[in-house]
């Protein structure tokens, strides 16, 4: 087994939650959180660690980047399906 | 604003590979970033006067001012590409007979002998229940499908059925276009049955597999001779009548073709047919009792499909135009902003609402694959209820069928969500049903993703790395234009 240490300041849990699920039909995975600055992954010896940490840092960027355009992405598909007159102004309200 | 202040990032999702990013927004748009300017990008220090804030604004990856007016824009954009939505069901599939004069090695619909009785065959009643059932679709245009078994064997049913269809939807207060498609083997097509269907402006599918010796081997008669001299002559007379874009051919791989795909290329060409569909195996039917001789890895298939790729782009750099129908869907999706339904691969998936199929019983199934399941099996997950005793919006509006179009929705389906290649995807839950026993399953560790991601990879790679004369094929292929229709263009617009 091998351990991959991140750093909660760095990382939230759900994006090594995220990353670890992704390749959980072929590998055994193990997360425990240390405390509350460090989570470890235990993972099988076939797992690479740098590439099982880009997967965390992506999965990261994802989340970080979802939150900032979550409201348009609902407006953009509210206002594909049922259009409103009045876009502008709840878009402004949002802001 | 200040040539270094914050923009505001619009919705994408992405993918880093080989030092780049690949984004693709809500509305299919892509971009390719080096990682460095991808890291930029997202933690917002991308100055505007790089040529690279131009080009991520200009394709809605990022908003400095108009926000109101980009999610308009990508509001438009997202409805265009769920038209298929707004169309509802489209695609009509009738089962004629479920017998066959073949006995192909892989059939998936599990067709019965030539010679096992009318009781295989959709009565005439069955027949036009069905037709009023179809008309009543919100759909403007309708397409008809024949299928079986092999329905030139009760082509007295065609006959009537396009004779029904065309009667009733003349009464209706707004008729329907109408379009009608004959799936058959061409083994037999007799000059009354090309007449026929010359006259009412039907389409022929039809299979081919290969050159002689792996056609005959495939796709046997039911008496085990050949059927490919035949099948051939048949062929050359029907694209001779109705032109070659009437008559298209579907593909079927398997380990005997899979490393010949480029003499199944030169067999298609030979025998005038103007375009070929690169269709893996399906599960179903005889070939799911057969996997372990008729089955071969996702890895060997995208290498076949790549280097077969590789020969078709060769042949239309000599000027063929022969497109390959997988591609072009996927080419579809990514370089322009229609919609491309294709019940097969859409999100959320076409079972029932893009396309459904009526047994000769009158059963409705979700798909075409949602009945081979029940031939096989006597599983009645994928049944919508029957032409006879369940009213149109018992069939079409149940909340099982709206339960499983939910399930199939990428949108909102662990990691196929935040995919990059999700613009461009679809879901097949009747095939994820057959091989992992669930609509949902863990989508990752399917063939079927693999399969995709491998050649959602592959086209990304030539897009990178195309030529003017590649883009050219490419837009040729989406267009459905001559290459030098598209040459035409290129110079018209510079």
């Amino acid at each position: 087994m091998k351990t991959i240490e991140f750093d909660l300041f760095a990382y939230s849990i759900q994006a090594i939650r995220r990353a670890c699920h992704e390749v959980s039909d072929s590998v055994s995975l193990e997360i425990n959180v240390i405390d509350e600055r460090r989570a470890v992954v235990s993972v099988a010896d076939g797992m690479i660690p740098d590439r099982f940490r880009g997967a965390v840092l992506d999965h990261q960027i994802r989340l970080d980047t979802e939150a900032q355009f979550r409201t348009v992405r609902e407006l953009i598909l509210a206002q594909a399906f049922a259009p409103c007159d009045n876009l502008a102004e709840i878009v402004e309200r949002c802001q | 604003m200040p040539i270094t202040s914050p923009y505001q990032l619009l919705p994408f999702r992405f993918e880093r590979e080989n030092g780049r990013a690949l984004l693709v927004n809500e509305a299919g748009q892509y971009h390719l970033l080096a990682e460095e300017v991808f890291d930029d990008y997202v933690s917002k220090r991308l100055p505007r006067t790089s040529p690279q804030y131009r080009e991520l604004k200009s394709r809605f990856f990022l908003v400095d001012f108009h926000l109101t007016s980009a999610i308009e824009h990508l509001a438009n954009a997202y409805r265009t590409k769920k038209r298929f939505l707004w169309d509802f069901t489209t695609l009509h599939m009738l089962v004629i007979t479920r017998r066959c004069n073949q006995s192909c090695t892989y059939c998936h619909a599990s067709s019965a002998a030539e010679d096992a009785g009318p009781v295989l065959d959709m009565s005439v009643e069955t027949l036009h229940c069905c037709i009023e059932s179809i008309l009543r679709s919100p759909s403007k245009a309708l397409k008809i499908e024949f299928q079986g078994g092999e329905p030139t064997l009760r082509f007295d049913l065609v006959e009537e059925a396009v004779r029904y269809a065309g009667e009733a939807n003349a009464k209706l207060d707004i008729p329907k276009s109408l379009e009608f498609v004959l799936c058959t083997n061409l083994v037999v097509f007799t000059p009354r049955m090309l007449d026929f269907v010359a006259r009412h402006g039907i389409h022929l599918s039809t299979s081919l597999d290969g050159p002689e010796e792996i056609h005959d081997a495939q796709r046997p008669s039911r008496s085990g001779c050949s059927s490919h001299a035949r099948f051939k002559e048949n062929l050359g007379i029907a694209v001779a009548r109705l032109g070659p874009g009437r008559v298209g051919a579907l593909l079927t791989i398997t380990p005997r073709n899979l490393h010949r795909l480029r003499d199944v290329v030169d067999e298609y060409v030979a025998l005038g047919l103007h375009s070929i569909f690169l269709r893996p195996l399906n599960p179903f039917g005889r070939a799911s009792e057969g996997m372990s001789d008729l089955g071969y890895t996702t890895e060997a298939f995208a290498e076949a499909y790549s280097d077969v790729l590789d020969y078709i782009i060769s042949l239309n750099r000599q000027g063929m135009h022969f497109p390959e129908v997988y591609t072009t869907l996927l080419l579809s999706r990514i370089l322009t902003p229609f919609s491309t339904g294709f019940v097969d691969l859409q999100s959320p998936a076409g079972v029932g609402i893009g396309g459904v199929i009526y047994d000769t019983t009158g059963d409705v199934f979700v798909s075409d694959e949602g009945r081979m399941l029940f031939y096989a099996t006597g599983d009645r997950e994928f049944l919508m209820g029957n032409i006879h005793r369940s009213s149109w919006m018992e069939l079409f509006g149940s909340q099982r069928l709206r339960d499983l179009i939910a399930k199939s929705t990428l949108e909102s389906s662990p990691t196929c969500a935040w995919c990059v290649f999700q613009s461009y995807c679809g879901s097949d839950p009747v095939r994820a049903y057959q091989l992992h026993g669930t609509v949902t399953p863990f989508v990752p560790a399917t063939e079927f993703c693999k399969r995709q991601k491998t050649i959602f990879r592959d086209i990304f790679r030539r897009l990178e790395d195309a030529d003017e004369k590649l883009l050219d094929i490419f837009w040729s292929w989406v267009t459905a234009r001559d290459l030098h229709e598209i040459a035409v263009l290129d110079v018209t617009l510079a």
